[in-house]
């Protein structure tokens, strides 16, 4: 008889599918799904569809997993994912097969699919160095799979992107019989660049410190120099490829872009203006600052942070203007203080190439209040400007990355904290500055509410 | 600004100061990780670049232009051994009016600085250079840094910054880039004006501006005297200065009717190297 576990994250959509697929196969006889608190009526469709659902106790993919094992009472456990649909015909059967014929312990099921870049460029790299005995699995990622519920009991799981690849690890390393199966072909989207970062570091991670718990000798300067030389070539190679750009263009974002500034819009709507006030007038550290107006933002849930800056103007033609600089060859930025969160959103409405700012740190959908600095806004020994922190020290992170000299850098900003920005760039521009001196080290100033004055010196 | 020199521009008679300029040429590439280009400019009409092999004899102009092509051949050779980081020397022979064609090199390379070797000796090229340094100034808007002599100039600890009458946007930028590679002081200069008043505005403007763009360390410095530029050569003298920057401005201009006339540049008297840019600052 067979389990099929299905850990599940708001996905009413799909579920009941998945659901319908699995009690096709005569041999299932327990539905478990794990849910891991869904806000939509995920729970409620799968218990229609005749699954027995359980809420996880702690969030995560890896936690859901362990407990639906805790729950299953059948010997073959087969795990699907949620999110799938349709599933290919007789996937249970064919990920179940060699577990009845007693040919396996563990199955991994590969699929023919349109994605893979973590796969190819991460996983099977690194388990070429530390685990060739693995490097022939076509699918080291694969969440479909199915094994012996002994094996699974004594495996720790990973919370994250890494649990797949240290459920096969840990298999292997227990040495169980591992098959990989192909049960046909699945619609899988491409991860977003961003979900991809993410996602490397924690497969990475993964392999790398089941290595090193296994054999902490086995990660050897050998495995390390290898790692950095494959890195190495890589940026080299992308350096190369993003070295055509030549030209650039960075707006700061709050009273330059937009009409305002996002904190301010903030503290108007969640009524923390006095308290913004005091900061500025008291702390005079920008770092410490900017961590202590974070903290104003604690428990603001992301929908909310984004509904803020949805209603904040952007000057007209930043969009237009935009659209121009990179028709004459401009690679085009976002260089702010405030948060990706926000900035993100900006860099996709105006069609900017790339954004650089803080990191407010969220969990579980509400902002911590803790605020990430990222580490191109601290000066290096081989700062321009030398400043510890500094907008000029990301803009020089984006020239080196893209290539392009500073004499044909565009800068835009309107404050006190864009004059080292502004007076570095080849072209500054003062936009609609209240600041004096900022005006003097500018090159040009624009008093009206419109960048297309920049594209007359593009 | 530029944050870094990429292209040199060493103009090259083949006279000793022209080795002056190079060795120095070669001391900024190193530092900067760029190119320096040695040029020769075979000219009827020796202002600037006087071409010391025409004089007198009727000129002969292709032959003249191959003698320079081997002579700057010799030169890239003796000199391409001293370049390491990278940089390279590249070698061109022109024909033409010196500013002219300088000016086209200067825009079709995209050159940050020129460097300009001038005699110790020769009072009359040292007019000419001088004048033409304020000339070619204007005409390129590259910077040109003036030297008198061999010896180390990579090593600008000490750059004085004179003021006049307006922010110099242009050489704070090149002073706060020169001062991050060197770990220089800059030193603010402002001089009492007739009626016996500084410039107190400015001078707090101008330190302002530079804090907000480095963290070098500056000093401000307000002096007695009328000339502004024998005021500046006088202090620059007294605190041992490494590099002075100044604006091509009659200001700039040695005191006395001969000097005036003659709109000479105070890096006439200057032994120490001196950069002069543009006046539109």
């Amino acid at each position: 008889m067979i389990t099929v576990i299905i850990p599940v994250l708001n996905e009413e959509k799909t579920i009941s599918n998945v659901i319908r697929h699995c009690r096709k196969n005569p041999l299932v006889t327990e539905i478990i799904v794990v849910d891991d608190k869904s806000q939509d009526n995920t729970v409620s469709v799968a218990k229609e569809a005749g699954a027995i659902v359980y809420t996880s106790h702690v969030l995560g993919k890896g936690f859901s997993m362990k407990e639906g094992i805790s729950y299953a009472s059948n010997e073959i456990l087969v795990f699907l994912d949620g999110d799938i649909d349709p599933y290919p015909e007789n996937t249970v059967e064919n990920l179940t097969e060699p577990l009845l014929l007693d040919e396996a312990d563990f199955v991994k099921g590969t699929f023919a699919r349109n994605a893979g870049r973590v796969t190819e460029l991460v996983a099977k790299p690194l388990l070429n160095i530390f685990y060739p005995g693995l490097a022939e699995f076509s699918q080291p990622l694969s969440g479909m799979i199915a094994g012996k519920k002994n094996y699974f009991e004594r495996i720790k799981f990973f919370n994250d992107y890494g649990v797949d690849i240290g459920i096969l690890i840990d298999m292997y390393l227990m040495k169980a019989r591992i098959k990989e199966v192909n049960i046909g072909y699945i619609e899988n989207k491409s991860k977003p660049w961003e979900a991809l970062g993410k996602m490397s570091k924690e497969v990475a991670k993964a392999i790398i410190t089941k290595a090193q718990q296994q054999n902490p000798e086995d990660v050897t300067e050998e495995a390390v120099k290898s790692l950095e030389e494959i890195n190495r070539q890589m940026h080299d190679v992308l350096q190369e490829n993003l070295s055509h750009f030549h030209k650039m263009a960075v707006f700061d974002m709050d009273d330059t872009i937009l009409k305002g500034r996002f904190i301010d819009a903030c503290a108007k709507k969640f009524a923390f203006t006095a308290q913004l006030e005091d900061l500025r007038e008291t702390e005079t550290d920008s770092i410490i600052l900017t961590k202590r107006i974070g903290l104003l933002l604690k428990g603001k849930t992301i929908d909310e942070l984004l509904n803020v800056i949805h209603n904040i103007e952007m000057v007209k033609d930043i969009k237009e203007v935009i659209g121009t600089l990179k028709k004459k060859g401009y690679i085009v930025g976002i260089i702010s203080n405030s948060y990706t969160l926000i900035t993100n959103y900006v860099m996709k409405n105006v069609g900017a190439d790339f954004a650089y700012a803080n990191q407010l740190e969220f969990f579980e959908g509400k902002a911590t209040g803790e605020v990430g600095m990222p580490f191109y806004f601290f000066g290096s020994p081989n700062s321009i400007c030398g400043h510890s922190y500094c907008k000029t020290n990301a803009m020089q992170y984006a020239c080196e990355k893209y290539n392009v000299y500073f004499k044909n850098c565009i800068a835009v900003g309107d404050s006190k904290d864009d004059r080292c920005m502004v007076g570095h760039a080849g072209k500054g521009f003062a936009f609609c500055s209240k600041d004096e001196l900022l005006k003097k080290i500018a090159n040009r100033q624009i008093n009206e509410q419109s960048f297309q004055p920049i594209l007359t010196h593009a | 600004m530029p944050n870094n020199f990429y292209n040199i521009l060493v103009p090259v008679d083949f006279s000793p100061r022209s080795k002056w300029a190079i060795a120095k040429a070669i001391e900024l590439a190193n530092t900067f990780n760029c190119n320096i280009h040695l040029v020769h400019v075979a000219s009827t009409n020796g202002l600037l670049i006087a071409d010391a092999y025409t004089g007198m004899f009727a000129y002969n102009m292709s032959a003249d232009m191959e003698f320079a092509g081997k002579k700057l051949q010799q030169l890239k050779e003796q000199y391409i051994h001293h370049v390491c980081n990278g940089g390279k020397i590249e070698i061109s022979v022109l024909y033409g009016h010196p500013k002219t064609e300088l000016k086209k090199y200067i825009e079709q390379f995209q050159i940050d600085l020129l460097i300009q070797g001038l005699s110790k000796f020769n009072l009359l090229h040292r007019i000419w250079s001088t004048v033409s340094i304020s000339s070619l100034v204007r005409k390129t808007n590259i910077p040109v840094l003036a030297v008198r002599s061999s010896g180390l100039i990579c090593h600008f600890k000490k750059i004085v910054l004179p003021l006049h009458d307006q922010v110099p946007m242009r050489r704070i930028r090149l002073a706060a880039m020169l001062g991050r590679y060197f770990k220089s002081t800059v030193y603010v200069l402002s001089v009492r004006n007739k009626n016996g008043d500084y410039h107190v505005p400015l001078l707090t403007e101008t330190l302002e501006i530079i804090q907000s763009l480095t963290t070098i360390p500056v000093q401000s410095i307000i002096l007695e005297g009328k000339n502004l530029a024998e005021a500046t050569l006088k202090f620059s003298k007294k605190i041992n200065a490494d590099l002075i920057m100044v604006p091509s401005i009659k200001e700039f201009y040695l005191p006395g009717a001969w000097n005036k006339f003659t709109k000479s540049l105070l890096s006439y008297k200057s032994k120490i190297p001196v950069l002069t840019v543009d006046h539109n600052e």
